[in-house]
């Protein structure tokens, strides 16, 4: 019985690691999915001048999970200008990504709607930019550090079911 | 949606409760809304403006406008920006005014420091052409200039002439390069043409009437407010086509024209000209038949 527990024991601490990295895969990618969403934003700012309502519309069509529904959030926001200014409803949108993964979003609010395109396609470049560094450094550390997280944790797991024992 | 509550709905809140407190008469006499940085916004009736809030407008208000009237995409509206105005949902139109940003050459590239705006409300008013209907259609349709002064309704009677036209089976092609013609937004008009009009917005009124023609195959080309030489031409190379014309310009009775519309009418491209005539009595039409035709 004792070995059952201690066996327990140690498997949930190799899974509450796979989760903490799996946590971490899920933030890699919801990161390279917003470099995308600026990476489309720029281009069709630059080359078509689109509207927002039909630019987020787009995007929310076309992007998938938390992205998807950012820009879905956006596009509804849109329709409610008047009751809402822009940078407002960019910031209720923001609320539905993580903290870090919005913050390199939060200078193109105040921005958005106030500006010729050119201003906007350097807004949204120097976003992309700041995306691509919080892209990289996330699956930097999902390298380095997800197999010794895994580890530890059942590790750590392991040398308590045997104080337990 | 009536124009003035889509002029209205493009305010910020406090804006928009106090336009909303003007009574009937007033909303359905409403030609403008204007707003003026530190000043209270007003409303244009009857030729003179009112003041319908106490509140001073604030830069944010302004801002507030040209993001509701653009779809928060001033990006997009650069060229009407350029001309100081922005066409907003429902056929509005937004005069702009501030610090022009000018370009290579001295061209105005667009307007910072937003200081002033009017809104236009927009009117349709279905059976407005009945009282000139049978002296502009006697003998068919000929081409007509509608001349009045600003404000006294000339869209709003382009519009509905459009529309009977239409409705009666004729090919109208409209070149609407303000939207305010058929309040056309992402594509839609706001405002009845009938079934057999066909709308290019956006484009100045020239080269839309050149790719219409070309396009289109109208019986009739419309268009408003036609003042430089190139509208004339473009209408002059219309009716060289076969196109009727149906066209707008400022004007009061007994005063000359724009040098456009004299140009068109000694060449007797115009056969009819409908003037308004708006004064504290009240509008009035009546079509006469053009010097030259």
């Amino acid at each position: 019985m004792r070995l059952i527990g201690a066996a327990l024991v140690t498997a949930a601490g190799a899974l509450a690691g796979l989760l903490d990295v799996q946590r971490m895969r899920e933030r890699a990618q919801l990161l390279e999915e917003l470099v995308r969403m600026l990476d489309m934003i720029e281009y069709e700012l630059s080359r078509f001048r689109t509207p927002l309502p039909e630019l987020f519309g787009k995007l929310a069509g076309q992007m998938e999970g938390r992205t998807g529904l950012f820009c879905g959030e956006v596009a509804r926001g849109l329709e409610r200008l008047g009751e809402r200014d822009m940078a407002g409803l960019w910031r209720d949108a923001l609320a539905l990504l993580p903290r870090e993964a919005a913050a390199p979003l939060v200078p193109l609010g105040p921005l958005l709607g106030r500006y010729g395109a050119e201003e906007l396609v350097r807004a949204a470049a120097g976003c992309g930019q700041a995306m691509e560094r919080e892209r990289d450094r996330a699956w930097r550390q999902l390298r380095e550090r997800g197999r010794v997280t895994v580890g530890l944790s059942a590790a750590g797991a392991a040398a308590l079911a045997v104080l337990l024992l | 949606m009536d124009g003035y509550r889509a002029a209205a709905s493009l305010l910020p809140a406090a804006l928009r409760m106090a336009a909303e407190g003007l009574g009937e008469d007033g909303r359905d006499a409403c030609e403008e809304l204007r707003l003026r940085l530190g000043r209270p916004m007003s409303a244009l009736l009857a030729g003179r403006e009112y003041p319908l809030a106490t509140a001073a407008v604030t830069e944010g208000d302004l801002r507030a406008v040209a993001e509701a009237a653009t779809g928060a995409s001033l990006h997009a509206a650069s060229e009407q920006l350029r001309n100081g105005y922005l066409t907003a949902p429902g056929g509005v139109r937004v005069g702009v005014c501030g610090t022009a940003v000018l370009g290579p050459g001295g061209v105005m590239e667009g307007v910072r420091h937003i200081s002033s705006m009017s809104l236009r409300v927009p009117r349709e008013r279905p059976g407005c052409a009945d009282g000139i209907w049978p002296a502009l259609t006697a003998g068919g349709f000929r081409s007509a200039l509608i001349a009045g002064p600003p404000g006294a309704g000339k869209t709003t009677l382009l519009r509905e002439i459009v529309r009977r036209l239409s409705e009666d089976g004729v090919r109208v092609a409209v070149a609407d390069e303000r939207g305010e013609i058929a309040g056309a937004w992402d594509g839609a008009p706001a405002f009845e043409l009938g079934p057999c009009a066909d709308v290019l917005t956006g484009t100045p009124k020239a080269s839309a009437a050149a790719m219409l023609v070309r396009a289109m195959n109208p019986q009739v080309v419309a268009m408003d407010e036609i003042g430089g030489r190139e509208d004339a031409a473009a209408l002059l190379a219309a009716a060289g086509c076969g196109a009727m014309l149906l066209a707008s310009a400022h004007g009061r009775r007994g005063e000359p024209l724009p040098r456009a519309c004299r140009d068109l009418l000694d060449q007797g491209v115009f056969r009819r000209i409908v003037w308004i005539r708006a004064d504290a009595g009240g509008r009035s039409c009546a079509v006469e038949r053009a010097p030259c035709a």
